[in-house]
Parts: C-alpha cells; structure tokens; sequence
C-alpha cells in the first residue's frame, strides 16, 4: 500500500543539500513543508526553486515573519500556513519524515 | 489520505507495522547513528517489520575500517556487524548516495542492498512509520 | 552504589551494574552472582565468557533474543535456547548475564 508522506525541511537550500535529498524521494500525493530555516526555501531566490513546481509545498508564516522574509521576492506556489494547518497536515498525510 | 488500515493488510497484520529507520547523519559528529541503532535494536524486539534505509551521508555509517577508541566512542562498525543476531535483515542503501561518495559494497562493513532512487521512494512510501535519524 | 573487594573500593550503579567495566575480574563476577543468589558453575562461566565475548566484538549488551542466537551458533542449540539459559540464570538472563559479567545494562530489554 503507498502511503503519502509529509516532508518537513528546517535546513536553508543555500547551505547544504537536504532539500535536493527530500526532493528525490517526493512522489505525487506527497506535501513538503519548510519551517525554521526551511522558511528560505520559499526565497524565489533559492537554487531549488524551480524544483518545486507542480509540487504542494507549505511554510510556516511566522518562520518567514522573523527572518524578514515576508517583503522579500517569494515562490508563489508555497502556500503560507500557521501551526494549526500544520498539525492537521501531519494528521492527513499518512506519515511524517522529517529532514533536518 | 487516512490513517485507518482499510487494506486486505489490516486483518492479517493487525499488530504488526511497517517501520523505517532513516539514516542520513555521518557518524560520530553527533550521536544521531548511534540513536539510530538505538532505537533499531529496541524496535527488533517486539517483532514488528523493520527496515533500515542508509542515504545522504548516512551511508558513511557503512564503511569499514572504523576505529573510534582514541575520540571516546564506540565503534559503530562494530555494532552494525550484530544486526544479524537481532533479526534485522532488510537494510538498504541510497545508490546514488554511495556513487556521489565512491563507496563501493567492498568499503562495506554489512552486506546492503544499494537501491535506485525510485525503489527508495517506493520503499518510502511503504512504510507505517518513518523514524528520521 | 559501591561494595568494597579486597581493599578496594568497586562502584555500581543503583541496579548493580559495575560503573567502570575495568573493575571485573572473576573474583567480582562471583561477588556479583552471590548478590544474585547465583552459585557460578562451569555452565555458568561458559556463559559469561560468551556474552563477553560478544561484548568485545560488537561492543553492545545483548537483549535476549541475540543473546540465544549467539549461543546458538557459538555452542549449537542444546544451549543456545532460552530454557537452557534461564535455568543458569534466572528471570531475566540477559541482564543477569550482562550484569554478573560486568557489562552495561542490555539497552534494548523487555
């Protein structure tokens, strides 16, 4: 049975290759979500931009709020989400892995 | 997307669960590999279906040669070698992630299996559980 | 936790299990096994010599399982069984192995 699987990445895509690693194990169905440092990752800026398109991708708002983020250039097809949408998210994918 | 079992699976298997243990952290830097072990050998025991998924640099868990006495550690290489006496027998290997560091079964200090990308995801995605290390 | 062996003064932590795994000795062994109400014999030292051994190859404590499966292979199965291994050391024998041979508490033990 396939199961789909929630992503989270809390490692900025400028400094190492963890989102690249999470990106090869993605399949249709699954959802990525970026916190902490991940929250650069929704740079439209970032090498691995282009590589989330057609993928559903989520950032934790207030992780891109402290950094500064929110004026910056951002990838249009992340969608922003508070910790509520974020704990219902890993309670409506089937499993969790996470990247860090 | 539900975490009920409605599968065939859910009669047969009903205690039983799929758990993968992922291993992407180079050893003895931190103490994630050996938590991983950790938890590997504690999971073995109360017989559910384990897995244990090497990639990234996880897979420098894997060579051979390791000799950690004189940085006060144990040995990892060691360890790895009694996962037979523990039942655990699946046990992958990231291909790619062995390539992109020129590490060959040979350098290996347990037999892998070395997956392609795609039976990694496949591998993945079965899973009940995923425990990140 | 501490008892003191000729002079000297041996710690344990609060189950038993010796603090510094350089202490034992086989006079300590027999220390520790009277604090279990266990007599060593020849079957026994076999025993302790094996997961000894164990513990220097894979630098872990076995649970039970892969202590019987150790046994199984190192000795055949007359003793690598858990009845065989629970009539030398009874209850829990993968702690009490590990202990009386002084090594770490099995991490992984039910």
């Amino acid at each position: 049975m396939k199961h789909s699987i929630l992503h989270t990445v809390n490692q900025s895509p400028f400094s190492n290759n963890t989102l690249l690693q999470c990106l090869n194990t993605y399949t249709d169905g699954d959802g990525i979500l970026f916190l902490e440092n991940g929250a650069y990752a929704a740079l439209l800026s970032q090498p691995a931009s282009h590589l989330l398109e057609n993928k559903t991708c989520y950032v934790i708002e207030v992780d891109l709020h402290a950094r500064g983020l929110l004026e910056q250039e951002l990838n249009a097809d992340i969608q922003l989400i508070n910790y509520e949408t974020f704990v219902q998210l890993s309670t409506e994918y089937d499993v969790v892995q996470s990247w860090y | 997307m539900s975490n009920s079992l409605s599968s065939n699976e859910s009669n047969t298997k009903k205690s039983s669960k799929k758990i993968g243990i992922v291993m992407r952290h180079a050893p003895y830097g931190n103490n994630l590999a050996h938590e991983a072990l950790d938890a590997a050998l504690a999971t073995s025991i109360y017989g559910q279906e384990l897995t244990l998924i090497f990639m990234g640099d996880g897979v420098f868990q894997l060579l051979h040669q390791q000799e950690s006495k004189a940085i006060h550690q144990k040995n990892l290489e060691k360890q790895l070698t009694a996962l037979e006496f523990y039942d655990i027998e699946k046990v992958f290997a990231c291909k790619h992630s062995l390539d992109e560091r020129q590490l060959k079964q040979n350098n290996l200090s347990i037999n892998v299996a070395a997956i392609e990308t795609e039976e990694l995801q496949q591998l993945l995605h079965e899973q009940d559980v995923l425990l990140s290390f | 936790m501490s008892f003191s062996f000729n002079d000297k003064i041996i710690e344990t932590d609060k189950e038993g299990y010796l603090r510094y795994l350089d202490d034992w000795s086989p006079h300590i062994a027999e220390q520790l096994a009277e604090y279990e109400n266990v007599t060593l014999s020849e079957a026994h030292w076999e025993i302790i010599a094996l997961i000894r051994e164990f513990y220097a190859t894979y630098e872990l404590s076995p649970a039970m399982r892969p202590l019987v499966k150790y046994t199984a292979t190192q000795l055949g199965k007359e003793k690598g069984n858990s009845i065989y291994l629970m009539q030398l050391f009874p209850n829990s024998p993968a702690k009490l192995i590990s202990k009386i041979a002084g090594l770490p508490r099995p991490k992984n033990c039910l």
